[in-house]
């Protein structure tokens, strides 16, 4: 009869049945080796829950606690005016709305609408944009622009790309056949709807494959998502919107949450780069990207 | 706790306690414990509709929790062997040690009190996947199962793990008592 790890542990946590436990101190008897580690073992009985009750933590942070309950408020409301979209996108069931449905989505405050070639594609690690955009909901629910600078307008739009593409895995479009001939015709018709720009950038030099396209909304407006992917990377997203009566704003290049990020405002319309790549990787995917768009 | 589908919502505030701490166990920094918890309460209110009524709910977060920590190192490049001890606790755990020798109610409190920094002590000196074992089954009072499922390993490894690791901390024992007992021997030789 062999000793196993389950035998240690259940003889550690005096679980171990009264034959099993008497094999094993009769073998220890004539096991040094066994004798120690039954010793080690007795003496491992600790009050460990208490030990570590007894340690001192941090406080929970208040913004954490404050940003849970709005998280909460509105998972528990979802359901009953503005965001029935969200629940059934929450419950895997209809996250990608058929492309003619645009015009009533957009009217939405958040969206989250899959361009049509997407439906039915199954997307079990796919982040649904809501919650993660909700999150931040204070700063969200329709005010910014009134309230805030320019600059500080276009900081928050950053940040809360860059926090919901945080939820993007290396595999979260792994199991996605790109369609891109159909995610260009669809995109023509939106640029066609709203008087936006848009375009399916080529990034294969560096190394980046086209996987899908979305429509996101942000504060009430329609924001496009281009999803690439990387071997070994976590997708790279390439984020676009209208940007209301703005100046043109150079490409800023920086880091949230070590992804890197390269943001820019051309033509009334900003545009993001959400990749983890270094600062001359984003620039060099910044020239692609504004290139194509002028071209466009 | 359990927690049925439409309950995910409210049940989560009432866990983020627990949230919390596994964060902290996780990332040993509060600044990422903090993102990490709000990152698993959004995951978790995505994937309301997949959790299992029946399961324990906690074990439920603490499984998102982990893999959006484990996704979060790997996009990072980096993995963390700092312990509780050697960031944010190390100073207020110094404070309430010596606010509790200082205080002297009792020789007896400033003896437990040493007593558990000393098991807590065995735990983090742990390497990091065994503590995160001993964690959730001795700290968190998860079954064996649930921490295989938390971490996403075999049981098996699970239970390797906590037989490596009470072993460890039983030797880590014998050589604190030992080390003790060298000091009030050496104490005793002092005074004579």
């Amino acid at each position: 009869m062999t000793i196993s790890d389950d035998d240690l542990v259940l003889y550690a946590d005096n679980r171990l049945s009264d034959e099993r436990k008497a094999y094993l101190v009769e073998a220890a008897a004539h096991d040094a080796d066994l004798a120690e580690t039954l010793a080690a073992l007795d003496a491992s009985r600790l009050p460990y829950k208490t030990a570590f009750e007894n340690k001192p933590l941090p406080p929970i942070p208040e913004k954490l606690r404050v940003d849970v309950q709005n998280l909460v408020k509105v998972a528990e409301s979802d359901n009953v005016t503005r965001l029935e979209s969200v629940r059934a996108s929450s419950r895997g069931v209809s996250r990608f709305r058929s492309w003619p449905s645009y015009a009533a989505q957009a009217a939405c405050l958040m969206v989250c609408v899959g361009v049509g070639y997407l439906v039915g594609v199954k997307q079990e690690s796919a982040p649904a944009a809501t919650y993660a955009e909700l999150s931040s909901a204070p700063k969200l629910d329709g005010d910014v622009g009134s309230t805030l600078g320019e600059s500080d307008e276009q900081r928050i739009w950053v940040e809360r790309v860059v926090d919901y593409q945080t939820l993007y895995v290396e595999n979260t479009v792994e199991n996605i056949e790109p369609d891109l001939p159909a995610a260009q015709k669809k995109l023509q018709a939106l640029a066609r709807s709203t008087g936006m720009r848009t375009a399916v950038p080529d990034l294969s030099e560096s190394g980046y494959r086209f996987k899908r396209a979305q429509e996101l909304g942000y504060n009430g407006s329609t924001l496009v998502q281009l999803v690439y992917s990387k071997e070994g990377q976590v997708p790279l997203a390439l984020c676009f919107m209208l940007a209301g009566e703005t100046g043109d704003q150079d490409v800023r290049v920086g880091e949230r949450y070590g992804l890197g990020t390269a943001s820019w405002i051309e033509g009334n319309q900003r545009f993001i780069i959400v990749a983890d790549e270094s600062a001359e990787s984003l620039n060099s995917l910044y020239d692609t990207t504004k290139s194509v768009f002028l071209e466009g | 706790m359990n927690a049925s589908t439409d309950d995910v919502a409210a049940s989560l505030e009432s866990e983020l306690g627990g949230l919390w701490r596994f964060g902290l166990r996780l990332t040993a920094n509060a600044d990422d414990a903090a993102d990490l918890v709000q990152r698993t309460c959004v995951r978790a209110l995505e994937q309301r509709h997949k959790y299992a009524a029946q399961g324990k709910f906690r074990s439920w977060l603490f499984q998102i929790q982990h893999r959006i920590w484990l996704n979060e190192l790997r996009s990072r490049k980096i993995r963390t062997h700092d312990s509780l001890d050697t960031t944010y606790t190390a100073t207020e755990a110094a404070s309430g040690h010596l606010s509790s020798l200082n205080a002297a109610e009792s020789s007896d409190t400033a003896e437990t009190q040493i007593f558990l920094e000393q098991v807590f002590g065995a735990v983090e000196s742990l390497p990091e996947g065994q503590r995160l074992v001993v964690e959730l089954v001795l700290v968190e009072e998860c079954t064996y199962q649930e921490a295989a499922d938390i971490l996403q390993i075999p049981i098996g490894t699970v239970m390797s793990r906590l037989a490596r690791a009470r072993v460890a901390i039983g030797k880590f024992q014998f050589e604190s008592e030992g080390a003790e007992q060298t000091t009030k021997l050496t104490k005793v030789k002092q005074v004579v």
